[in-house]
């Protein structure tokens, strides 16, 4: 009996590391998925690399620096930008800031509150989802009724509603107006991730394997993480992902309405929002921001969709 | 269909209790007395006592929720704080213009999306297919406050002088007479509903200037929706042109398509007469959907360029923490949002028999 059991032992490292090789390798045939990736990338390098690519500060004013204007335009020595004036090539706000600092320091910020929104959204929405399914009856019930009550809003005005209430209710903790932001858009998000964890678990309950486990003694808490998580994952990632992209955008979107980060945070829709009357005399302080908060979004919608394509073969044409 | 138009609404009647329910609970957790913000200077404890007697607000919370429903019921939505007027009064004047505003750009999303979707559909794989697609993925990522403004400079910077160039703010140029629809139809006697309906659909500019014949006022209002319109428009135009796409791809993988093609009907006649048909059902519910992108777009897309309506004021309440108008405007954002999902769907089941039969 040896000898087989060291082959199928063997068999299973071997598929083991080649399934996520094959997942890897799925996902990087997909041309949306890799044109995320470099997307993303350049956005995560460009913020790890603030402080190395410009010698300026996210909120330095440039007042007294020679050459320097207010809301002066880009000026590019390659592109004919005479070599006698300083080099921005975002130009300089409206308080003689550094565009391009603001940017990329914005980016840090962007990829940030993505991450750190959907994350949180994802951990209780999970957890929502999952004792929903499992325990079924009138908790999942009353459960699922309130997430329906919050997926009946159109997201953005919910989003605007909780940060505004928050902000009103002057809670101790919540103070910083961004973070009261990033809350109401988490909040917002986790009927998403609650319905697609609840759906496994209600089509992998009853499944043959994870019957087999529960008779060989396995605890519900194993059950649920050992069992059931792994296979709700391909889901939750795919939805994370495109998360990810509309939490961005959320955020940028309070900011822009004076809800969410406040100057003189680098943050790109607090740095439109500021500047939107001067978009006629200055355009370059809506244009790169517009350009820089597009391009994230688009890395992870792209990426998402191509996690989605590769992982979902129902998709695959 | 009797039964599922039932049972759809039988759902829907917790749904809306929930959203009320959610929004009573956060405006009555919310710091600020209201005897002072109503009466301001004049707030004594005596007054404020007789006040909240007046008004309810010594009963038991559940009593007071009660009485909001009926408030609700009667179009009460409360008094703005910063404007010291009736919040729904608000909401008529300003709806309609939000509502021609979503109106256009929901047409603009559907018809531009449908024919993207069916465009690339027909021609997969193509520079047509992948360029459209392209164009779609670019479409959702951009923000509706970026894409507005962007337009903006250019349609009204950038062009300027030109023939294409366009008004960037503002409903009708400014000096551009609009006569209000009981003016222009001799009707200033009429009283009441009838008028209030008038007045309802007088501010909707080009709908109006349409049907009383305003045609200087008409050109010039519809040259200033465009740009509002394409702002607001894209997104969903962006997925609606995707799911287009997809829905058509998998109709035209079904076995009564090859049949068509076999019986040797024409391509255009499978693609227009068979395939496009059943397509366009799951765009139906894409393009309710996207209802709710396109009244969260609203806020942005009138604050940018300046437009009366409910989304610049909800911008104007955020700025000065009026937040009886913020709460209204959400409460009936979200009924007219339901309302719309609850059409979509029965709608859908109008169309196709099989979601009813379930």
């Amino acid at each position: 009996m040896t000898a087989p059991t060291t082959t199928a032992d063997h068999i299973g490292a071997q598929a083991g590391s080649s399934l996520l090789r094959d997942t890897i390798g799925s996902i990087l045939r997909q041309r949306s998925a890799v044109a995320g990736l470099v997307l993303l990338g350049i956005i995560v390098s460009g913020a790890l690399l603030a402080d190395v690519l410009t010698p300026y500060g996210p909120a330095q004013q440039l007042t007294t620096m020679e050459g320097a204007e207010r809301l002066g335009a880009p000026c590019v020595h390659l592109l004919g930008c005479s070599a006698d004036r300083p080099q921005f090539v975002m130009g300089l706000d409206e308080n003689t800031r550094d565009v391009f600092t603001r940017i990329l320091h914005g980016a840090r910020l962007s990829l940030v509150i993505g991450l750190a929104t959907v994350g949180i959204a994802i951990v209780v929405g999970t957890l929502i989802g999952a004792f929903a399914g499992f325990l079924g009856g009138w908790v999942d019930n009353i459960v699922m009724r309130i997430m329906d009550v919050l997926l009946a809003f159109p997201a953005l005005v919910l989003v605007i509603f909780l940060a505004t209430s928050l902000d009103a209710l002057d809670i101790p903790v919540l103070t910083d107006r961004l973070i009261i932001a990033m809350l109401a858009i988490g909040i917002v998000a986790i009927p998403v991730y609650a319905r697609v964890m609840r759906a496994s678990v209600l089509s992998i309950r009853e499944r043959e394997f994870v019957l087999a486990s529960r008779a060989l003694g396995e605890s519900q808490a194993g059950i649920l993480f050992r069992r059931v998580l792994p296979n709700a994952l391909t889901p939750l990632i795919v939805q994370g992902t495109l998360g990810i992209a509309t939490a961005i955008l959320e955020v940028a979107a309070l900011s822009f309405l004076g809800l969410g980060a406040q100057p003189p945070t680098a943050e790109w829709g607090s740095m439109i929002g500021n500047v939107r009357n001067l978009v006629f005399s200055a355009p370059h302080l809506i244009i790169f921001p517009g350009v820089a908060l597009s391009l994230s979004v688009l890395a992870f919608n792209l990426l998402g969709d191509g996690i989605r394509d590769a992982l979902d073969p129902r998709l695959n044409r | 269909m009797l039964a599922f138009i039932g049972r759809r609404l039988l759902l829907t009647i917790p749904v809306v209790f929930g959203i009320i329910l959610l929004v009573f609970t956060l405006t009555r957790l919310l710091p600020g007395d209201p005897c002072i913000a109503a009466l301001q200077e004049r707030a004594t404890p005596a007054l404020c006592e007789a006040f909240r007697q007046r008004f309810g607000l010594d009963e038991p919370i559940p009593v007071q929720f009660v009485s909001y429903l009926g408030d609700l019921a009667t179009g009460n939505l409360g008094r703005s704080i910063q404007q010291g007027r009736d919040v729904s009064q608000i909401i008529v004047e300003r709806l309609p213009v939000t509502l021609e505003l979503t109106l256009f750009a929901l047409t603009f999303a559907t018809v531009t999306g449908v024919l993207l979707g069916r465009l690339a559909a027909r021609r997969r794989n193509s520079p047509a297919d992948v360029a459209t697609m392209m164009l779609a993925n670019l479409g959702v990522s951009i923000p509706v406050f970026v894409l507005g403004l962007v337009l903006a400079y250019f349609f009204a910077v950038v062009l300027r002088g030109s023939p294409l160039s366009l008004p960037p703010s503002g409903l009708l140029s400014p000096g551009m007479r609009h006569e209000d629809l009981a003016i222009a139809w001799g009707m200033q006697g009429v009283v009441g509903f009838p008028r209030a309906v008038m007045d309802f659909v007088s501010n909707m500019t080009i709908i109006s200037a349409l049907i009383s014949g305003q045609w200087e006022a008409l050109l010039d209002g519809l040259r200033h929706i465009i740009l509002p319109m394409v702002a607001l428009g894209t997104i969903p135009m962006a997925i609606i042109a995707r799911m287009t796409r997809s829905s058509m791809l998998d109709v035209l993988g079904l076995d009564y398509i090859r049949t068509a093609r076999a019986k040797g009907a024409s391509e255009r006649l499978v693609i227009g007469r068979h395939a496009f048909r059943n397509a366009l059902l799951p765009v139906v519910t894409v393009i309710g959907l996207s209802l709710g992108a396109l009244l969260s777009g609203a806020v942005l897309t009138e604050t940018i360029f300046r437009l009366p309506g409910v989304g610049s004021a909800l911008f104007e309440a955020i700025g000065s923490r009026d937040y009886i108008v913020v709460q209204a405007f959400t409460l009936v954002t979200a009924l007219v949002y339901v309302t719309i999902n609850l059409i979509v769907d029965l709608s859908y089941a109008y169309l196709d028999p099989r979601i009813r039969l379930r």
